[in-house]
């Protein structure tokens, strides 16, 4: 298992995972939506603020991972996903198994998979299709 | 004359999948193979450049080389995006007066000690069934590896799926062409006594059997994974006039750190990344010069589709048609069976072989060499090389 380490900065964001919300960085001079590393709006503010995503997203693009250097950790086959979120900023997610039935541009919604491993609980993203539009 | 910097020794280790030896050794060994070339001695370097990932430092050269005191070093960015800027360094100390011999290198045990994409650091031990991912980057960070993104080659296939969806390429054609790029390497390579598989030339049959790796890639499609180091000298024109070999001037070099091309998820640009074109066009602009004065060119083939998206940036042939120009090339390019045959030293064993062509000298010799482009990864940065100062 590959469990993420979060900064100082990004901790709200894994916080707010475990209670099954997805938090990006939100800009509220501009409008404007970041990913939760980013913490300098383009329009020059640092004072970003914390805000719900709606969780609705397309696929940018994927690829299956038929192959890993980390054998003891991941398990093979997975689909490796890059989705762009409805508010815009982009994340990486996956799914098990082999999934040639996605194509870019499909809408998907986040979902949320709660993990344990040892003393470590943490919770990723999980995004799956939907036929509701993603406006 | 206008250029101010000419490449005038050029000098590599064998090529192995384990040394034996470490990086230090094998970086002195080219250093000192590059300078018998050129026939300088240690004694005349005054400058060296080096990757910042580089373990050896250029105080510990000074030391194991006994070089005269240094009047210029630096260090470049990491790994595949910057050799060609890594060059521009030298010609920027020599140019500006700070230095007259420069030495660039890349030594690199990267299968016998540091596989990328390989559990190296603290936060990623293989022996741990569980492991912390932390950081921005783009692969094995925080936000991507607990996800499984944990090699390069995951990456360079999300670009090559977008690539596939934004231009309408199917898998057979996408396919066609990564084996385009491989088998036309891997017969270069064969001709290249130094190349790692120069006695393994690739059939369109065997490429279909390598193992898919992230899909559409397949291990083929891949870079080696070895030992070795290359080393490149660099002077002043008037060293070069005694120098042993037909010195290569630098023309130009382009740099453009372009948002999105480490931190594919970071940024909302459209994958795979592209420099601007107006970057490289000016330069051509500047020296008079244009696409179509290309002879040769040493393309950044982490992967064997980063061939066709560079073609496009660089300007070759349009926006998704670089499936269709790897099938039957206009320019040669990687002539020495670059990453995917002869050796990966990021690019840097690029370099050298354009040298060698624009001194006619190749093993696979393109006819009438006189002007070659060298680009890194992504195009983030590039080198304009030519055997006369052809520039305006």
């Amino acid at each position: 298992m590959i469990v993420p380490e979060p900064s100082p900065e990004t901790a709200p964001f894994w916080a707010a995972a475990a209670n099954h919300r997805l938090l990006l960085h939100y800009c509220p001079s501009c409008g404007t939506w970041l990913h939760p590393q980013i913490a300098l709006c383009p329009c020059g503010s640092q004072s970003l603020e914390w805000k719900e995503a709606s969780g609705h997203a397309s696929l940018v693009s994927y690829t299956v991972v038929r192959r890993t250097p980390f054998p003891e950790q991941v398990a093979v086959p997975y689909t490796l996903l890059l989705v762009r979120l409805r508010e815009g900023p982009q994340l990486i997610s996956a799914v098990a198994g082999v999934h040639y039935e996605w194509r870019c541009g499909m809408p998907l919604v986040a979902e949320f998979d709660d993990l344990t491993a040892g003393e470590n609980r943490w919770t990723l993203l999980r995004f799956v299709g939907t036929s509701i539009g993603t406006g | 004359m206008r250029a101010r910097t000419a490449i005038v020794g050029i000098g590599q280790t064998a090529f192995s999948w384990s040394s034996g030896r470490s990086e230090t050794a094998l970086a002195v060994e080219a250093i000192r193979n590059a300078l018998d070339e050129a026939g300088l001695t240690v004694a005349d370097v005054d400058g060296v450049v080096r990757f910042s990932e580089e373990s050896t430092s250029a105080s510990e050269l000074v030391d194991l080389m006994r070089m005269q005191p240094l009047s210029f070093s630096a260090d470049e960015g990491t790994g595949g995006a910057f050799g060609p800027a890594l060059l521009g360094l030298a010609d920027l100390a020599i140019s500006s007066g700070r230095a007259r011999v420069v030495v660039a290198f890349r030594a690199f045990n990267g299968r016998s000690m540091r596989r990328l994409g390989r559990p190296s650091s603290a936060t990623l031990a293989a022996e741990d069934t569980v492991i912390k991912a932390g950081g921005p980057s783009p692969i094995g960070g925080e936000f991507s590896g607990p996800y499984g993104l944990l090699a390069p080659a995951q990456v360079f296939a999300l670009w090559t799926r977008a690539y596939m969806e934004r231009f309408g390429i199917g898998e057979a054609q996408m396919q066609q062409a990564l084996e385009a790029v491989v088998v036309t390497e891997r017969r270069y390579a064969c001709n290249n006594p130094a190349a790692l598989l120069r006695e393994k030339a690739m059939t369109a049959t065997e490429y279909a059997l390598s193992p898919m790796i992230a899909d559409p890639l397949r291990r083929a499609d891949m870079c080696l994974e070895c030992d070795g180091a290359c080393a490149i000298v660099l002077a002043a024109p008037e060293v070069a006039a005694d120098c042993r070999q037909r010195p290569v001037y630098l023309l130009g070099t382009t740099q453009a750190i372009i948002p999105g091309y480490q931190q594919l998820f970071l940024m909302e640009e459209t994958l795979p990344p592209r420099v601007p074109q107006a970057v490289l066009g000016s330069q051509f602009r500047q020296l008079g010069l244009s696409i179509t004065d290309l002879d040769v060119l040493g393309l950044y083939d982490a992967a064997s589709c980063c061939v066709i998206f560079d073609v496009e940036s660089i300007g070759i042939c349009e926006p998704g048609q670089g499936v269709a120009w790897v099938l039957d090339p206009t320019i040669p390019y990687n002539t020495s069976g670059g990453m995917l045959g002869e050796t990966y030293l990021q690019g840097m064993n690029q370099s050298i072989e354009v040298v060698r062509q624009l001194r006619g000298t190749s093993a696979n010799q393109a006819q009438d060499a006189k002007v070659g482009l060298v680009a890194s990864s992504g195009v983030i940065s590039t080198t304009l090389l030519a055997n006369e100062d052809v520039s305006a």
